[in-house]
């Protein structure tokens, strides 16, 4: 298997867990939400080496790389909704793995991190990607 | 030390979006830009909860960093956010213009005013590498 198909299926494998985890009764939120963003990331890197750059290894130039790249020609996917997940998963990722100390002092479990709505939002978008992105990987 | 007292530090700590007119800074336009966005109210993310908008962009000189080196940069956002739950994904939902204009990542870090104004000894350090984008009760320009 090539490098791009590899992060594809490990993009696809983290998906499915994460759509197989909320079909479930009372999931666990905060970890289909971190299995969408490690979906979301295997799926930025199949594009990175579909253009034959190589995959960065910190978080943040991994999303720019993949703003960048999905900028180009061919252009299957919708700019903005890049730039708005590589910002929202950028501020939120190690939140749905580890206890924040909030601004007020308080501290937040993962699990009071995330809702059925917002992570409704996430699957859509995250979703809308790989389909958008299955053509050409 | 008082809300009041607070807010006077910050914007003697913090520098004015203005002032980086006069570096060779790659990014300095769409940073005033962006604070002129949010100032005319094009950038929809204001709400009388949001009280300064900051970005850790300088040295601890006060001169612009460059920004490539890590991809990101940390926008404080300071106010009184009581139980908003969208906060982080309404100022995301802002920036995306910016963010594809430079690719550099703001990484949006929202504090509370009145636990900033309790703690200010430990923000003080940071506050003096933020340049001013918003300022609620002050026009920047």
């Amino acid at each position: 298997m090539t490098e791009r198909r590899t992060y594809f299926s490990i993009a696809e494998r983290y998906l499915n867990s994460a759509q197989n985890e909320l079909a479930r009764a009372n999931p666990y939120l905060e970890v289909v939400a971190f299995k969408f963003y490690h979906s979301y990331e295997c799926l930025a890197s199949s594009l990175t080496v579909f253009f034959n750059r190589k995959v960065p290894k910190s978080h943040p130039k991994k999303l720019n790389t993949f703003l960048a790249l999905a900028k180009k020609e061919p252009r299957p996917l919708n700019i903005h909704n890049v730039a708005y997940l590589n910002m929202l998963f950028e501020n939120q990722r190690n939140k749905y793995l580890y206890p924040e100390i909030e601004s007020t002092g308080n501290i937040k479990a993962p699990q009071n991190q995330i809702d059925r709505t917002k992570i409704d939002n996430i699957r859509t978008q995250v979703e809308g990607i790989h389909r958008n992105l299955r053509p050409i990987i | 030390m008082s809300l009041e007292t607070a807010i006077k530090t910050i914007r003697q700590l913090s520098v004015s979006v203005t002032e980086l007119r006069q570096y060779r800074f790659n990014y300095k336009n769409n940073f005033i830009g962006l604070s002129e966005n949010i100032q005319f109210g094009k950038a929809d993310l204001l709400t009388n909860s949001v009280r300064f908008i900051l970005a850790d962009i300088l040295d601890k000189d006060g001169i612009p960093r460059n920004l490539n080196y890590a991809g990101y940069f940390e926008l404080i956002i300071i106010g009184d956010f009581g139980n908003r739950v969208r906060l982080v994904e309404e100022v995301a939902e802002s920036l995306t213009n910016f963010y594809i204009d430079t690719e550099i990542l703001p990484r949006i870090r929202p504090i509370n005013e009145e636990y900033l104004s309790v703690n200010m000894e430990e923000y003080e350090k940071l506050l003096k590498k933020t340049t001013k984008l918003y300022d609620r009760e002050e026009n920047i320009f």
